[in-house]
């Protein structure tokens, strides 16, 4: 299978985000039996004084879309109440791997990031939602994420949101040193380098751009624009492409983004966490990241229209660069204790208030009848983005090579200035020996 | 069996009397561990991963968990790097302990209620805020580490990453926390112990032009040595299976394959891959590798009959 | 068991019990001698001042505005001090619940581990028994156990048991994992109080019960502050056990409300993170200042063994 998301949902997708109607192509080829005559709440009518627990990752859904789904919630289901517990990132699969099994302690619902999510697709941590998958959004919702939540042709995880990376950056800055907008990625390059030299501002610190090496994500996504690939399945074997010449090309780019563009190769994982912070404090001029960014970017800058957004350039002009498809899925556990209220939740989630407010925070929605709701920076360039996005291979042991800390421990030799082609040729051995494993 | 017992007549309710009292420790001890060892040790010996968490059945595999291991080349690179940097760690932490316990002991007072103030601010640190705020000091860009350093004119520590660059620089500031950590500690145990030197005895052979390392090695040391050897064996097992200072450092950068040590490689194969059964092995050969390495000194402990 | 953090706090009230810190009566009849050298006294002094520059640099920085914090050079002094930093961390409600999470499981953990290793101590301590040896050996080697392959077990069992996201269920491990080293600890204590003292209380018609509560308890006193204070770091420090027995975030304890403050969205506000580690510091501290007293009493008590 391929990893780009599919053609079908690419098309839906760009279709309706540019407010046409979805080329409905096909069926999405699952084996749902459609629950169409049932009332939505005919199971969980008679169910009351019962609390649904449902997990979200922190920094995830927003405050406004978080009440409207418990309020939603409580006015529906009379007698029960939703909560939402948010959890930190930190020491969450040990989380995850403990309370999913237990059968009094498990949430219902479970937000999952897509690299995770087949972790536990696999293992039985989740209940088929084939029921209600037509129910939730059907061929709507995003392809590529629904094959990726799909195990033993059961439908376990669905796509919450996904969110794309682009860039950001502060075209005042460029106009005063006068570089112009990149095209392509050595453009691109080239700019952050110069801008970092011009430091139109005489800030002390200044840097091109603000790139860490703990943002394994921010620089998957130039790897992929550059053309760079982990791995591809070939007949039931995984094969790595670090080696490959178009991933050795792109790195080489990104170490020496590394090395000339940015001060922050090797910064901690605590302040990348926050790294809009140097943005607004105008220590660096461009920032590759998500949408939902955009607004914790100094109002301030955006009123004196000081910043910019573009997706990330392609190798050659006029190419849009492909960027890794991060977001998360969410899933109902099998020891839920109330599968049937959850269900009901579930329908909250992807009803249009809740996806909208998705939209508002700057996701692409899990519903892509809705990604028209994506608002502020990202909302006219984010339907390219997606487009041009694709997901990191689809199996339980990709989990374990992040798990491992593979990506970031890679991407960390690269910001070290270590060789390009002798850490390809290391980690591409590790990889494909952990990916064809199981 | 102690001197004491000899005289008194055992009655029954007195041969059971212990055994009361250790009851509600023993008990305790046995519920919050008991049943996860014993379950560790049994996992040890079969396939155990996500799937059986879940509620796959487990199946049996010898020593296979065992073999694995051993087989495996980078948990003996792990090993390695855990037994040098438990010596080095352990004996520098030792070493600066005890000197400063020994200049507390010649010290003026002011001096003395210094250092005191310090011992126990710093002993009265939680860890994870201790962590934080070394974090915080050797922040690439804003700490106060390369600060100091580049107004020396050591301007190749401008922005340089301590925790990422290369697995010394981590290990150097892993171990840096915890020897400033558990400093406070020896010091003051060795500090208590080193009261009791005679006096008379140090004054006697300063008279009789014994120099000081020699009043050290005759007078002071033997008095101070048990001390000294217990606080030492402990510092081997923690600095052994460190976890948390290794671990909250991995989560902020650098290569982890690189900075594992026993502890945190446990907690990988266990939780990052979902292997509890080669973890749960694992737990177990560094429980014996721990086991060989104190061996002498818990038989030195009983030979000597400080524990009668 | 114990967590190394944890337990290295363990060393100090271990080895100042009475059998390693009597004072010889030597040295308690003599003054010091004269004056120490300069140059020790410098280097003694410098030595403290170089341990102390993290809890400085903590205080430090949680008096600065972000914005300072971010400058370079960096400000070596609060010379423009603020409060906002801690104002956000007191009045953020998670900190006061953490805090009160934090100090239940500490006041489960402290009362219960000091009265059963106080007995099992003197069981130890105090009589001879089949088994004793064992059991001193097995003390020492539960340390030696890596707790990360424990806790999925664990977690399985306070699952079992309903004890999942409760302070009664993290404190019953916490109790498990500290007490070995408490008893430890608390035997030194007690064997460092001759038990001639009860013998002759008994002589005078106490029972052997009445000899002890009226003799040596009174003189195991600091003992039993230094081992309480041990008990009380142990809950106080621990973080990986607590990060996946509370599952629920409304009820976490403050070290993971710490590491969530700093890795979560607050990310490198540094200024709060400090704030916050200084305020979870602070109880400690007075702690400290409270027992140092209680140690030189310690002290003090241990005389009657010379």
């Amino acid at each position: 299978m391929s990893f780009t998301i599919t053609r079908r949902g690419l098309l839906s997708m760009s279709a309706v985000a540019a407010g046409g109607a979805a080329l409905g192509l096909s069926a999405c080829g699952s084996d749902s039996d459609t629950d169409t005559g049932a009332s939505p709440s005919g199971d969980a009518s008679n169910i009351t004084g019962q609390t649904v627990r449902v997990w979200f990752m922190e920094g995830s859904i927003s405050d406004a879309a978080i009440a409207h789904l418990e309020s939603t919630f409580a006015k529906e289901n009379e007698g029960n109440t939703l909560t939402v517990e948010i959890q930190p990132w930190d020491g969450i699969v040990s989380k995850q791997q403990t309370s999913l099994a237990s059968k009094s302690e498990s949430p219902d619902l479970v937000e999952t990031g897509n690299t995770q999510s087949s972790i536990f697709t696999s293992v039985g941590a989740f209940a088929p939602l084939d029921d209600i998958y037509e129910d939730l959004g059907g061929d709507d919702l995003i392809q590529s994420f629904v094959d990726a939540g799909r195990w033993d042709d059961k439908m376990y995880a669905m796509p919450l949101y996904a969110g794309a990376r682009g860039v950001f950056y502060r075209k005042d800055l460029f106009e005063a040193a006068s570089i112009p907008e990149p095209k392509t990625l050595d453009e691109f390059t080239e700019a952050v380098i110069n801008l970092g030299k011009a430091n139109p501002e005489g800030v002390s610190g200044f840097s091109g751009m603000y790139l860490a090496a703990v943002d394994e994500h921010g620089v998957e996504s130039l790897m992929f624009a550059g053309g760079g690939n982990w791995a591809e399945k070939d007949g039931d074997k995984w094969q790595e492409k670090l080696t490959d010449p178009a991933t050795i090309d792109s790195l080489n780019r990104i170490q020496r983004l590394f090395k000339e563009g940015t001060d922050y190769a090797l910064d901690s994982q605590a302040s990348q966490k926050a790294f809009e912070k140097y943005f607004n404090e105008g220590k660096v001029g461009v920032l590759v990241a998500s949408g939902n960014v955009g607004a914790k970017i100094d109002q301030e800058l955006w009123d004196a229209d000081k910043v910019a957004v573009m997706p990330i350039p392609g190798k050659t002009e006029g190419e849009v660069g492909q960027t890794f498809a991060g977001g998360s899925n969410i899933s109902l556990a099998a020891n839920a204790q109330n599968p049937e209220l959850a269900k009901q939740a579930l329908r909250v989630i992807f009803g249009e208030e809740f996806q909208k407010l998705m939209g508002e925070d700057g996701w692409v929605p899990g519903n892509t009848t809705f990604s028209d709701s994506i608002t502020g920076a990202f909302g006219e360039i984010s339907a390219t983005i997606v487009e041009n996005s694709k997901l990191s291979p689809n199996t339980p042991q990709w989990g374990v090579a992040a798990g491992n800390n593979l990506l970031r421990d890679f991407f960390t030799t690269i910001a070290q200035g270590k060789d390009v082609e002798a850490s390809a040729a290391d980690y591409g051995t590790q990889l494909e020996g952990i990916l064809n494993q199981g | 069996m102690s001197q004491e017992v000899k005289f008194r007549r055992p009655s029954m309710s007195q041969r059971l009397a212990p055994y009361g009292l250790l009851a509600p420790a023993v008990i305790l001890v046995l519920v919050a561990l008991g049943y996860p060892m014993v379950r560790q040790f049994i996992m040890s010996f079969q396939e155990f991963g996500l799937a059986q968490q879940f509620g796959q059945a487990a199946t049996w595999v010898g020593l296979d968990n065992y073999a694995t291991i051993v087989a495996d080349p980078y948990f003996w690179t792990v090993l390695l790097k855990s037994l040098v940097f438990c010596a080095w760690t352990a004996g520098l932490t030792m070493v600066i302990g005890i000197g400063f316990a020994l200049m507390m002991r010649s010290a003026s007072t002011v001096a003395r209620t210094i250092m005191n103030v310090a011992l126990v601010v710093v002993w009265a640190m939680p860890l994870i805020a201790a962590l934080t705020v070394w974090q915080w000091l050797v922040d690439p860009n804003f700490g106060l580490v390369n600060f100091l350093l580049t107004s020396l004119g050591l301007s190749q520590f401008q922005g340089f990453s301590w925790l990422a660059s290369s697995f010394w620089t981590f290990y150097i500031i892993a171990s840096a926390i915890i020897i400033w950590a558990s400093m406070p500690l020896v010091t003051i145990s060795v500090y208590a112990a080193l009261t009791q030197v005679d006096e008379a005895q140090v004054e006697a052979s300063e008279l009789d032009g014994a120099n000081y390392l020699k009043r050290l090695q005759h007078i002071i040391f033997p008095v101070i040595a048990p001390v000294v050897a217990l606080m030492g064996v402990l510092q081997v097992i923690w600095d052994l299976r460190v976890f948390t200072h290794i671990h909250v450092l991995q989560q902020s950068g650098g290569i982890s394959t690189e900075t594992n040590l026993l502890g945190t490689y446990v907690y990988q194969v266990g939780i990052s891959q979902g292997n509890y059964g080669v973890a749960s092995a694992l737990a177990m050969v560094i429980l014996v590798v721990t086991l060989a390495i104190t061996s002498k000194y818990i038989h030195m402990l009983f030979t000597r009959g400080e524990l009668q | 068991m114990t967590d190394r953090i944890t337990t290295t706090q363990a060393q100090v009230p271990l080895s100042l019990s009475p059998d390693t810190v009597t004072p010889s009566p030597t040295r308690r009849r003599r003054r010091r001698r004269g004056a120490s050298s300069p140059v020790l006294n410098v280097f003694l002094i410098l030595g403290a001042l170089l341990w102390l520059i993290p809890v400085y640099w903590m205080v430090n920085s949680a008096l600065q505005p972000e914005r300072n914090l971010l400058a370079n050079p960096p400000h070596l002094f609060p010379d423009a001090p603020t409060l906002e930093n801690f104002q956000g961390v007191l009045t953020d409600s998670s900190f006061w619940s953490a805090m009160g999470t934090s100090l239940a499981a500490a006041f489960l953990t402290v009362t219960v581990t000091t009265i059963c290793s106080l007995l099992a101590a003197l069981a130890l301590a105090r009589f001879g028994f089949l088994g004793r040896r064992s059991l001193i050996v097995a003390i020492l080697v539960v340390q030696m156990i890596p707790a990360e392959a424990l806790f999925i077990s664990q977690y399985r069992m306070l699952d079992g048991w309903g004890l999942l996201n409760s302070v009664g269920g993290l404190s019953l491990l916490y109790i498990g994992g500290v007490m070995p080293f408490v008893v430890w600890m608390m035997r030194g204590f007690v064997s460092g109080i001759p038990e001639e003292l009860e013998q002759s209380a008994m002589v005078d018609g106490c029972s052997r019960t009445q000899a002890f509560m009226k003799v040596t308890l009174p003189l195991l006193a600091p003992g039993l502050v230094s081992t309480s204070v041990f008990a009380f770091l142990h809950s106080w420090n621990e973080y990986t056990l607590a990060l996946v027995m509370l599952s629920r975030d409304t009820s976490v304890t403050l070290p993971l409300w710490l590491q969530s403050f700093q890795q979560g969205l607050r990310g490198s506000d540094w200024g709060g993170v400090m704030a916050g580690s200084t305020l979870i510091a602070l109880p400690v501290m007075i702690i400290f200042a409270f027992v140092q007293n209680r140690m030189t009493s310690g002290m003090v008590s241990g005389a009657v063994k010379g």
